[in-house]
Parts: structure tokens; sequence; C-alpha cells
């Protein structure tokens, strides 16, 4: 299964004969009970395969939106950062980056900055070889919809989740987890810094506190794949945000306060800058 | 020259499942009857992997407070019987050390929609979809399953998602 490459080279190229008809699957049966049991990856048989999958930026933007939070166009990378990416780890996690805005523009139907970062985003694709969402027909369709908002939208995540199932299915462990780790970043970056005044009973806040179950799944995804030397230092920057929440989850009596939102924000300002450079 | 044979015997060994992966890219909800699907969105969370019998995939995800999801399989027949669980997952930190606590809230085998549905959430909650293919007598291996989750944003101020019809 797709993320178990350590497993994959291990295991198949020494027990190949029995790889596809050993094993059990005892633990589907121990947990077969409505009680809460507690995981052990340890006790997972050698047929479990892990993946992850975690809700697409745009789903915080719509939500965000409905509460009536304005779309601020200074708070997307530029464009012209492209320019700097020139590493294939710097180009990978600012698609993520570029992803996120490109949903953000496209959801609260700027066109014109739509267009911008759908050209920006499918020159770091190209150079990712992940052109797959990003060809010429796909931006044929762009500039033949360029005033209709919701053809715009349409197109423009149909061609990043392309893009991301091309590097999935291909099994690109070497950018796949630095495209998470953008795309996520970016929109908790915009997120955080869309709150204008500080009010602890508001729901966009209620939201981005939510964030910490993503940068959960985010830890346990990097945890169970084999981290190239770049990727272990993203991870350590995730670890570190994660610590910035760790006070907030200890509340009894307020979901986050003024303090620790901005003690927040400001970790994640600090790590979005280190990515975007 | 045997460095090259072994090299290619692993590339080969390496490349089959990505080969399948990709053949399954192409086969999306071809497995799966499209009454069931609704009208969710199903671009963004929903995979798909190659599996084969005694498989078991836990598949880790998040559901968001204020959005409704519907969770469906569309798995080859060749490897039924297969069955599908949702687990709400807890996570506390103990010593720095992360313990994580699962709860079911779904199992394929004892429902007769054949998805799974979640409506207004009040907050978020990490979910674990386990999909487990039973053992069989016969080989059965390299099969797709895509895993559908579709979401629709459960509240609405008036105003319209771009692209819905709402």
């Amino acid at each position: 299964m797709k993320y178990s490459i350590g497993r994959i080279l291990v295991i198949t190229v020494m027990m190949l004969p029995l790889m596809w008809s050993c094993g059990g699957s005892g633990e589907q049966n121990d947990n077969q009970g409505k009680d809460t049991v507690v995981v052990n990856a340890d006790s997972l048989n050698a047929n479990t395969g892990e993946a992850f999958r975690i809700p697409p930026p745009v789903d915080l933007f719509i939500f965000m939106r409905d509460q009536g939070v304005a779309f601020q166009t200074d708070l997307v990378n530029p464009v012209d950062n492209a320019a700097k990416y020139n590493t294939q780890v710097s180009k990978a996690v600012n698609f993520g980056v570029y992803a996120a805005d490109l949903a953000y523009c496209a959801f609260n139907e700027n066109n014109q900055k739509t267009a911008d970062y759908y050209v920006t985003t499918k020159g770091l694709a190209d150079d990712l070889g992940i052109s797959k969402g990003f060809n010429q027909e796909v931006t044929d369709r762009i500039d033949k919809n360029i005033n209709n908002s919701d053809s715009l939208y349409a197109i423009t995540k149909e061609a990043y989740w392309t893009a991301y199932d091309q590097v999935e299915a291909n099994d690109e462990l070497k950018i796949l987890p630095f495209i998470n780790i953008g795309s996520w970043m970016e929109s908790l970056y915009i997120a955080v810094n869309s709150v204008q005044k500080f009010d602890a009973k508001s729901e966009v806040l209620a939201m981005i506190i939510d964030q910490k179950l993503i940068l959960e799944t985010l830890l346990d995804y990097l945890d169970n794949i084999q981290q190239s030397e770049n990727l272990k230092t993203y991870s350590a920057k995730l670890i570190e945000l994660n610590g910035t929440w760790e006070p907030i989850m200890k509340n009894e009596d307020v979901l986050v306060t003024e303090e620790q939102f901005i003690a927040l924000k400001t970790k994640v300002n600090e790590i979005r800058q280190q990515i975007i450079l | 020259m045997k460095t090259t044979i072994f090299a290619t015997f692993l590339a080969l060994v390496i490349a089959l499942p990505v080969v399948s992966q990709a053949q399954c890219e192409d086969s999306k909800q071809k497995n799966c009857a499209s009454a069931q699907l609704g009208d969710y969105d199903y671009v963004g969370q929903s995979t798909y992997k190659v599996l084969s019998a005694g498989d078991v995939l836990n598949l880790n995800t998040v559901f968001y407070a204020n959005y409704n999801y519907r969770v469906i399989l569309c798995n080859d027949p060749a490897l039924n019987p297969i069955t599908f669980q949702v687990f709400e997952k807890t996570t506390e930190y103990v010593n720095g050390k992360a313990v994580s606590t699962e709860k079911e809230i779904y199992n394929s085998s004892s429902d007769t929609k054949g998805y799974f549905e979640v409506k207004g959430l009040k907050t978020s909650k990490k979910a674990v979809i386990r999909i487990s293919v039973a053992e069989k007598q016969s080989v059965v291996k390299d099969k797709c399953t895509n895993i559908l989750i579709g979401s629709k944003y459960s509240r609405t101020k008036g105003y319209k998602t771009p692209g819905s019809s709402m």
C-alpha cells in the first residue's frame, strides 16, 4: 500500500511470494465493539496500511466567508516570489502554498487573481513534473472562462486535485508531504490573519483552534513515513507549532485567551515566512 | 550484470503497486452506485487504494464542524466481503507522547444504507476509516478501492457557493 515504502522495499524483496497471502485481520475483530480502545501502532498486523487525507483548504475558506470574513488580497504569497523557489523542496511546499492561494482567490471570485495564481501554480507544477491537472486544455478553459467565477472555481479545484492525485498515484513521497504542509500552513496563515478583532466566542476562532486536529493528523502522517533531512526540518516546525497549541487545549473556561491567540498567530506567521522565503 | 538484473527486478517489484495505483486513478467511482452519491462534493478528501485479500487500511482524516459528510466505499467486487468502519479518534499528550483512543461510530456490516453519514457536528473530529478485506481461499490482489468522502457545508448565511446551484 502506498504509505508503506519502507515495508515494500524490505518485505517485498524478502517475502515476495508470501506478501499478498499472509497475515490476518485480527485487528478488525478486536475493534468491532462499541467501546473505546487505546490504539497501539505496534499491534497492527503486517498487512495494515495507513493513509491520510485532510480536508482541502477551501473548506476553511467556505466557513470563513459564511462568517463574514473579508477576502484580503494582501494575505496571499506574491506571485513574484515564485522565482525564488529553486529547489525541489521549496517548489513543492510553495506549490501547496500557491494552491491554497488559488483556492482562496477562486472561491472569493477574484477572477484576475485566480488567473494569476493559476499561472504561478502551473509553473511550479510543470517544474515538479506534475502538470496533469495544469495542461494546455485546462489553461484554455481558464482563458475561456476568465469572466465566469463559478467555472474558474470548478476548473482550478479540479486542476489542483488532478495534480495531487497524480502525485499520490505515483508514490511521490519526496514531494507529497511538502505539498500537504504548504497548503495547510497557507490556509492557516490566511485564517489567523483574517481575524481583525479578537473575540473568544467567535466561531471563526473556534474553527482556527480546531485546526489542531489537522496538525495532529499531519504529524501522524509524517511519523508514518520515512523522512528526509529536509522533511525533518519541516516536521520540527510543525512540532513547535503543536507546542504553541498545547496550552490552549488545557483551557477550561475559555476557548483561547487573546495572549494565546497572539502567540499562535506569531508562530504561524514565523513558519509561513520561513516557507515562502 | 548481476547488479543490473537485481536492479531491474527491484525496479519491477517496486513499480508493480505503483502501476496499479495509477490504474485506480482512471477508474474513479467506477464501482460506485451513483444513486448513493447524493449532492455531496467528493473532490478533495476522497482517495483510492490498491488492496488485496487480508489487507486492512486505516484512512485518517478530519470531519469539520458545520459540514455534513458522506463516506462511501466503492471497491472491485472481487474484494468482497469487505467491511468498513468509522472510528472517532481522540489524541491526548501524556508526558509529550501522543496516546490515541478510538470509538467505533459506524460498521458497514450492520448497516443497510451502504454508506456512512454524519450531519451537523458541533465540533470538528478526527476520524479513522478502517477498511478490512477478508482473507480468501483464492488469490485476490491489487484491486482498486475508492474511498469517497463527500462534504457539504451545512450552514449558509445566504451566499451562493461558486459552482453550486444553491
